[in-house]
C-alpha cells in the first residue's frame, strides 16, 4: 500500500521561562498508508495533539522530517505546498468554537474553494451536496454557527473537511464533547466516509474504546514517546510495553 | 434501618426561565428522593435538565422575575424552598455541597487554594485561622494529596486536571457535608484521572457516609460506582431504578437506545454503530406529550399529546412509557424485536 504521510524521527521542545525545556515530542517516526486509520492514544499532557499541530503545519519541527505523499514538506516550493493543504485536513475537539461566528454555512463551506478556486461555476451545487454528505438540509446555508447543536456544528466541520477533497484527515477527539445518542452518529458518518473517499485518518483520543473500534493501528504515547505501535487487536491482546499493558487493560 | 433515611426529597420541582417572552421549560415536574450513604446517579444529554436540578437544590436558581421555580426541596425535615437567602447560606457548601465541571472556572485564580479551602471552614464553623490550617491540610490529604503541606501555598493555575478537581472535592468536604452533588467532576479528565476521581468518591461515601448525587452523560462511567440511577430526558425522569437492574433490563425506548449505542465489546472493527436518530429536543418548544417521541421508533398516537405516568417495572424500577400500561397490547416492551 502507498504510504499517504512518513513521519521520521520528529522533535518538538519547548522552552520555559525558567530555562526549563519540555520535550512534547521526543524523537517520533511513524507512517500512515492509504485508507488506514491510525489511533493515537495516551495521558493528557502526553504530547498527541502537539504531533497532530507539526502535522498539520501549526507548529513547526525543531527536528526531523515530515514527508506527505513522498515529499519533504520543507522541500516543498509554495505551490506544492498549497496544494498540500487541499489534500491534508482536521477536524476538531469543539465543533462550535472551531467555526468562525462572523460566517454563515455557506461562507464557511465556500472559503476554501474560494482560495484554491475550486468549482468556480457551481459552488453552490458543492456546497449542497456536502451537506447532504454529513446530514444537514439546504436551509442551513444562510444560517449563523450559533443556530446549531454542538452536534449539528461538528456536522458542518467535517463537511468544511471535506469540501476540498482531502486525502488525510487529523481527527482531534472528534467526539468527546458530543452526547451520548449523538456520538454512535458521528462514528458512523467518519467511517462511512473513510469507506467511501478511501481515507486516511489520524485519529487522537482518549476514549479507548472508540479509537479501538475505529483504528486499524494504535499508537501508545508516553510523554512524547511512542511506546507501542501495533495493530489494534495485538495491542489489546497481546501488548508488548508494561505501560501499555497498564493504560489499556485498566478497566 | 438507618441506611434507609431520607436525606433529601425533591417533591415535583419545575424550573423555567423567561427569556424574550419565551418561557423556556428546563426542568418539568420532578420528583425523586436521596437516601443517607447512597449513590445516585442522574444520566442525561445536554438540556435534560439535570444541571438544573443539581442548582436548584443547591439554591444558586431562585425565584426571580426571569426564573420561576416551584416545587418542594426538603433536606431533613427542613424546606429548602422557604428558606431566605442568609438562611440558604448556612446550610450551602456546609449541608450540602457541590462540585462542578470545571475547576479552572470555579475556583478563585488570585487566592492560594489553602485559603479556599479554609474560606468555607471560617465561615461556616466559626474556627480560629490555626485550626483551620490544620483542618485544610488534613482536607487536601483526604482527597489523596501528597505532601499537602506544600499544595496549600499553591495557585488554581499551577494545579493539573485531577489535581484541580482534588482540590474541589476537598473544599465541598471540608465542612463534612450530608449531600455531595457532584456535576460531571469528570468530563474534562483523560481517562486514567477519571477512574481515580471515581475511587475517590466511592472511598468518601465509604468512610464518611456521605450522600453522593453524581450527574454525568457518560453510562459506562457508573455502572459499578452508583446505587441508583434517574434517566432524564427533556427535563424529565424516563426511567429510575438500581443501576444493575436498569443495565440488565433497560425499558424506555430512549434508555434502550442510550445502552445500545455505548460501544460493546462484541462488535466488529469498524461495524456501523446503533443510533438514535434525531437530535434532543429543543427546550423552546417542547412537545405536549412525552418529549422522546419525535425519535421513538414504537411511538403511538397516544405519546403525541399525553404524559405516561410512571409505571412500575420491577421493584424500584420505574418508567414512564405508555408501552408499559397495561392496556397496551404491543409486543416491543419486552425487546424482542431490538436486534
Amino acid at each position: 500500500m502507498d504510504k499517504i504521510l512518513e513521519i521520521k524521527n520528529v522533535k518538538k521542545y519547548f522552552k520555559l521561562a525558567n530555562k526549563k525545556i519540555i520535550k512534547a515530542v521526543d524523537d517520533i517516526s511513524f507512517n500512515i498508508k492509504k485508507g488506514e486509520t491510525l489511533g493515537l492514544v495516551g495521558e493528557s499532557g502526553c504530547g498527541k495533539t502537539t504531533l497532530g499541530k507539526i502535522i498539520m503545519g501549526i507548529y513547526k519541527p525543531e527536528r526531523g522530517q515530515i514527508i506527505f505523499f513522498g515529499k519533504d514538506i520543507h522541500l516543498m516550493d509554495r505551490i506544492e505546498y498549497r496544494n498540500l493543504s487541499r489534500k491534508r485536513q482536521m477536524i476538531f475537539q469543539d465543533g462550535l468554537s472551531a467555526l468562525n461566528p462572523r460566517m454563515t454555512v455557506k461562507d464557511i463551506l465556500e472559503e476554501g474553494m474560494e482560495i484554491h478556486k475550486l468549482y468556480v461555476d457551481n459552488r453552490i451545487k458543492k456546497v449542497v451536496e456536502l451537506l447532504e454528505i454529513v446530514g444537514l438540509t439546504r436551509d442551513s446555508l444562510y444560517r449563523y454557527p450559533h443556530e446549531f447543536s454542538i452536534g449539528q456544528a461538528q456536522r458542518i466541520g467535517i463537511a468544511r473537511a471535506l469540501a476540498l477533497d482531502p486525502k488525510f484527515i487529523i481527527l482531534d477527539e472528534p467526539i468527546s464533547s458530543l452526547d451520548v445518542s449523538i456520538q454512535a452518529q458521528i462514528i458512523n458518518l467518519l467511517l462511512e466516509i473513510q469507506r467511501e473517499r478511501n481515507l486516511s485518518y489520524l485519529l487522537i483520543g482518549h476514549d479507548l474504546d472508540i479509537v479501538r473500534h475505529m483504528s486499524d493501528r494504535i499508537a501508545i504515547m508516553k510523554s512524547g514517546k511512542i511506546v507501542e505501535l501495533s495493530s489494534t487487536e495485538e495491542a489489546w491482546n497481546n501488548p508488548n510495553h508494561p505501560y501499555t499493558k497498564m493504560f489499556l487493560l485498566q478497566e | 434501618m438507618k441506611e434507609r433515611e431520607k436525606v433529601l426529597e425533591v417533591k415535583n420541582l419545575k424550573v423555567s426561565f423567561n427569556s424574550n417572552g419565551h418561557e423556556l421549560k428546563a426542568v418539568q415536574d420532578i420528583s425523586f428522593y436521596l437516601n443517607r450513604g447512597e449513590i445516585l446517579a442522574i444520566v442525561g444529554e445536554s438540556g435534560s435538565g439535570k444541571s438544573i436540578t443539581a442548582q436548584s437544590i443547591m439554591g444558586i436558581i431562585q425565584d426571580y422575575t426571569s426564573v420561576k421555580r416551584e416545587g418542594n426541596i426538603i433536606y431533613k425535615d427542613l424546606d429548602l424552598t422557604t428558606l431566605s437567602e442568609k438562611e440558604m447560606g448556612t446550610i450551602r457548601g456546609s449541608k450540602i455541597a457541590m462540585v462542578f465541571q470545571n475547576y479552572s472556572s470555579s475556583l478563585n485564580p488570585t487566592m492560594k487554594i489553602g485559603k479556599q479551602i479554609q474560606e468555607s471552614l471560617i465561615k461556616h464553623q466559626d474556627l480560629q485561622k490555626a485550626i483551620a490550617y490544620k483542618k485544610s491540610i488534613e482536607a487536601l490529604r483526604r482527597v489523596g494529596i501528597k505532601n499537602p503541606e506544600e499544595w496549600y501555598y499553591q495557585y488554581p493555575h499551577q494545579l493539573s486536571g485531577g489535581m484541580g478537581q482534588r482540590v474541589m472535592i476537598a473544599i465541598a468536604l471540608a465542612c463534612n457535608p450530608d449531600i455531595l452533588i457532584c456535576d460531571e467532576p469528570t468530563t474534562a479528565l483523560d481517562i486514567n484521572n477519571q477512574r481515580q476521581i471515581i475511587n475517590l468518591l466511592e472511598e468518601i461515601q465509604d468512610k464518611l457516609s456521605t450522600s453522593i448525587i453524581f450527574i454525568t452523560h457518560n453510562l459506562k462511567l457508573i455502572n459499578n460506582f452508583a446505587h441508583r440511577l434517574l434517566i432524564m430526558y427533556g427535563g424529565l425522569i424516563v426511567e429510575r431504578g438500581p443501576v444493575k437492574e436498569i443495565e440488565k433490563n433497560p425499558s424506555h425506548p430512549y434508555t434502550r437506545g442510550l445502552y445500545k449505542s455505548i460501544l460493546q465489546r462484541e462488535l466488529r472493527p469498524k461495524e456501523k454503530l446503533y443510533t438514535i436518530e434525531g437530535s434532543p429536543p429543543n427546550i423552546k418548544n417542547l412537545p405536549k406529550g412525552c418529549p422522546f417521541y419525535p425519535r421513538c421508533q414504537y411511538a403511538m398516537k397516544i405519546c403525541v399529546n399525553t404524559r405516561a405516568e410512571e409505571i412500575e417495572v420491577k421493584d424500584g424500577h420505574k418508567v414512564a412509557c405508555w408501552l408499559y400500561h397495561h392496556l397496551c397490547q404491543r409486543t416491543e416492551k419486552r425487546g424482542e424485536d431490538f436486534g
